[in-house]
């Protein structure tokens, strides 16, 4: 139980310096997010993105630039909270501990970058078809496609995670 | 019953959710302003209409024909309850030995 209060502390405070981090941070500070992340939305888009400085990756021919608030920080900060809830029943030690902060630490990086991904390219699709659905203007199309993505990535991340989890060894006692 | 079953499963999601796009910025003291009060309207409303939606494309393309109950009792796929017409396996077992 002590453990456990430990491993939550230590990520809340993890969660508190992410998204102390975020605030203060300009769009090259951010560079660890926003370069993959732009990778992968050229892969998925087939568009490129150059590096434009302080301001973030820009692509001439859609004229669309990811920039900070792009970076989908907050998403990270919900994934990591929502994996350490999912797994904190599979600390025992310190070894488990450092264990499972690790990987929600991982796996919530490596989903900002997908679910980020997706978002930004559905969005940019949703900017190059703006007839589609003309009954709500485009920054609210925009805002309902991100928490849409948002939402929906967070509850595939969970559902792989519970499944993984339910594979995986069960918990045994530990010192 | 369905819909229901959706939000036990989505709730850890959802609350994580809510709790960095809602409750973080209150208790930061974000301002009540226009912007804020209709971004945190569709942050509220946008997922649990998402849960409803995809219950509503899984019954209606997924798995249209299968009731609740049966599923919940017996699983996805298998039945525990034998094919009309066939004999239990042990009469045949008797027969051929």
């Amino acid at each position: 139980m002590k453990m456990k209060l430990c491993v939550l502390a230590a990520a809340v405070l993890i969660a508190f310096g992410m998204k102390r981090h975020y605030t203060t941070a300009r769009a090259d500070d951010l560079r660890w997010i926003l370069s993959p992340t732009a990778q992968l939305v050229g892969a998925m888009t087939g568009t490129t993105f150059t590096w434009q400085p302080r301001e973030g990756y820009f692509s001439r021919d859609r004229l669309f630039l990811i920039e900070k608030s792009c970076a989908g920080i907050n998403f990270m900060v919900a994934a990591f909270g929502m994996l350490m809830l999912a797994l904190l029943h599979r600390v025992g030690s310190g070894r488990s501990a450092a264990r499972v902060l690790g990987v929600s630490l991982l796996a919530s990086y490596s989903a900002v970058m997908l679910v980020n991904a997706v978002r930004i390219a559905v969005a940019m699709w949703l900017a190059a078809h703006p007839a589609a659905l003309s009954t709500f203007s485009a920054a609210d199309v925009h805002r309902f496609e991100g928490i849409a993505v948002y939402f929906g990535g967070l509850v595939l991340l969970y559902e792989i995670a519970q499944r993984l989890d339910r594979r995986a060894a069960p918990v045994g006692r530990t010192p | 019953m369905r819909v229901a079953h959706a939000f036990r499963r989505t709730a850890l999601p959802l609350a994580s959710y809510y709790a960095v796009t809602l409750a973080v910025p209150l208790a930061n003291g974000a301002e009540l302003s226009g912007a804020f009060v209709e971004h945190a309207l569709a942050v509220l409303v946008v997922p649990p209409v998402a849960v409803i939606v995809a219950c509503a494309v899984h019954a209606l393309f997924i798995s249209p024909d299968q009731p609740d109950d049966d599923r919940l009792k017996y699983g996805a796929s298998v039945t525990t309850r034998p094919c009309s017409g066939a004999a239990p396996l042990d009469r045949h077992i008797g027969r051929s030995a």
